[in-house]
């Protein structure tokens, strides 16, 4: 499939950057992510090359401004409601609620 | 496993053989290490490893990948300008050293097996596994000589 994360030898993205003893989860909601998106295999709701599908089929632009562990919980959020774990009402309806709370 | 393939050329052997069963014999097996594929850094060849689809990495051998490994800059660059990749990590590459850039993938993933370091005639296994690091594996560091000639 041809799509925006095929990015081998694409010009204009700049330099690397890389941070020395960075750490392997830079905020609690990527641990957290990461867990559930593991837990998500172990309980036989995707595959690996569903799993990547899934953020292969992110929209262009947001898949190139939102970070590593924003594009797994995009793949969550896509996989999750497709195979039926989780209903679009229900993630909606935790997203408001969480959104109330924090204000 | 670098610093085994660096005193025992038997074990060195297996492991540009078969990556996986002689990483295996370390202990080190699981998801994201189910086919690996050991390639050598020599005087003529100097390996990079990548994901430019995503980040496909060796998690049983080097943990979770950094950052950058995972984001676009090195993804869409290392493949078509290697060298300067290589320079923004401080490392240079001499002109006359090819330089190899390994694509990763879901079902095979790539190690750099380093150079030993001058300087290290005679170190211990122990000794020697102390100076590998994850970006020496990955490709995007040499392992410097050591003592006062470094």
């Amino acid at each position: 499939m041809n799509g925006v994360h095929d990015l081998g030898g694409m010009h204009g993205f700049g330099p690397v950057n890389p941070e020395p003893n960075e750490p392997v989860f830079r905020h609690d909601w990527e641990r957290r992510v990461f867990g559930v998106a593991i837990a998500g295999f172990g309980g036989g709701h995707y595959n690996t090359d569903q799993f990547r599908h899934a953020i292969e089929r992110m929209g262009a632009v947001e898949y190139l401004s939102s970070s590593y562990y924003e594009h797994w919980l995009s793949m969550l959020e896509t996989l999750l409601i497709e195979r039926g774990a989780i209903t679009k009402q229900e993630l909606d309806a935790r997203r408001e609620q969480l959104s109330r709370e924090a204000k | 496993m670098v610093a085994r393939a660096w005193v025992d050329p038997e074990y060195k052997a297996r492991l540009l053989a078969d990556g996986t069963k002689a990483i295996a014999e370390l202990g080190f097996t699981g998801v994201q290490g189910e086919d690996m594929v050991v390639v050598e850094n020599t005087d003529e060849v100097h390996n990079v490893v990548v994901c430019t689809l995503c980040s496909c990495y060796p998690w049983p051998t080097l943990g979770l990948p950094p950052v950058w490994y995972k984001a676009a800059p090195y993804r869409a660059r290392v493949v078509r300008d290697p060298r300067g990749v290589l320079l923004e990590f401080g490392t240079r590459v001499s002109d006359d050293v090819e330089v190899r850039v390994w694509d990763s993938n879901a079902e095979l993933r790539y190690l750099v097996l380093p150079q030993r370091p001058a300087g290290t005639d005679g170190w211990t296994e122990e000794q020697l596994a102390e100076l590998v690091s994850r970006d020496a594996m990955v490709g995007t560091a040499i392992v410097p000589a050591q003592g006062a000639a470094s």
